[in-house]
């Protein structure tokens, strides 16, 4: 039968599996039978049993100085050959403030904007120069 | 390149901005880089608990691409589980 395997932890034939899914700022984890549409949560069997996530992450923010974990020395997560970027955009935001210099601020957004595309070039070859797993959209 | 010298660089164009500030707008302009990059990528483990369904999310997880779960198809191993499209339709809170 499709989707038949046989389930160790109760040592005979199941059709359920573990799936996962997000929802309000949290991930599910449940075992669900497609035949009766009925998750269960993890039992005391699978109590301890280890998840692990892949994820895409937010760079950490630098420490601002009233902070005393401030430091000069602080880098950012995000790889040197994009520091020009993350600069042009913080140039662009301070001339949006001198509406007289608006011109600049257009100028240094379009930077960091080819800033972008590069960064997602980087991020599709995986630095390894492969192709990159690319998730499926339903419209 | 370091804290300092991008500060000093942004400062260049606006020398009337506070260290605060331009530190605030360098943490702008990281945060909308990686999230529209999706270039940083990281792993992290939990344990399961009894009856527990929903572990809470780290805010610096923007999307997460896969989970593996130890022993799912019964073995030691730790193991892809797929994605459900969409939510349960029963669903709670636990």
């Amino acid at each position: 039968m499709a989707g038949t395997y046989i389930d160790n932890w109760s040592n005979k034939y199941a059709t359920n599996q573990w799936v996962w899914w997000t929802e309000r700022d949290a991930v599910g984890i449940a075992k669900f039978d497609p035949n009766t549409e009925k998750f269960t949560s993890p039992g005391v069997e699978n109590n301890d049993k280890k998840i692990t996530l892949f994820y895409y992450k937010k760079a950490s923010a630098f420490v601002e100085p009233s902070s005393n974990d401030f430091s000069w020395t602080a880098s950012s997560e995000i790889p040197g050959q994009f520091h020009d970027y993350l600069i042009s955009k913080a140039i662009a935001l301070g001339y949006e403030r001198k509406p007289e210099q608006i011109q600049l601020a257009l100028y240094f957004h379009e930077k960091f904007e080819k800033g972008v595309k590069e960064g997602r070039a980087y991020a599709y070859r995986a630095r390894a120069g492969t192709v990159k797993y690319i998730k499926p959209v339903d419209f | 390149m370091k804290l300092k010298e991008m500060v000093e660089l942004v400062q260049q164009h606006h020398p009337e901005l506070g260290v605060t500030e331009v530190v605030k707008m360098l943490n702008t302009s990281q945060e909308e880089y990686s999230s529209r990059t999706r270039m940083l990528e990281k792993a992290t483990q939990f344990d399961l608990a009894t009856n527990q369904r929903y572990y809470a999310l780290d805010e610096s997880i923007l999307e997460i691409k896969s989970v593996d779960m130890e022993g799912a198809d019964g073995s030691a191993d730790h193991i892809n589980i797929p994605k459900l499209v969409g939510r349960p339709i029963r669903r709670d809170l636990t």
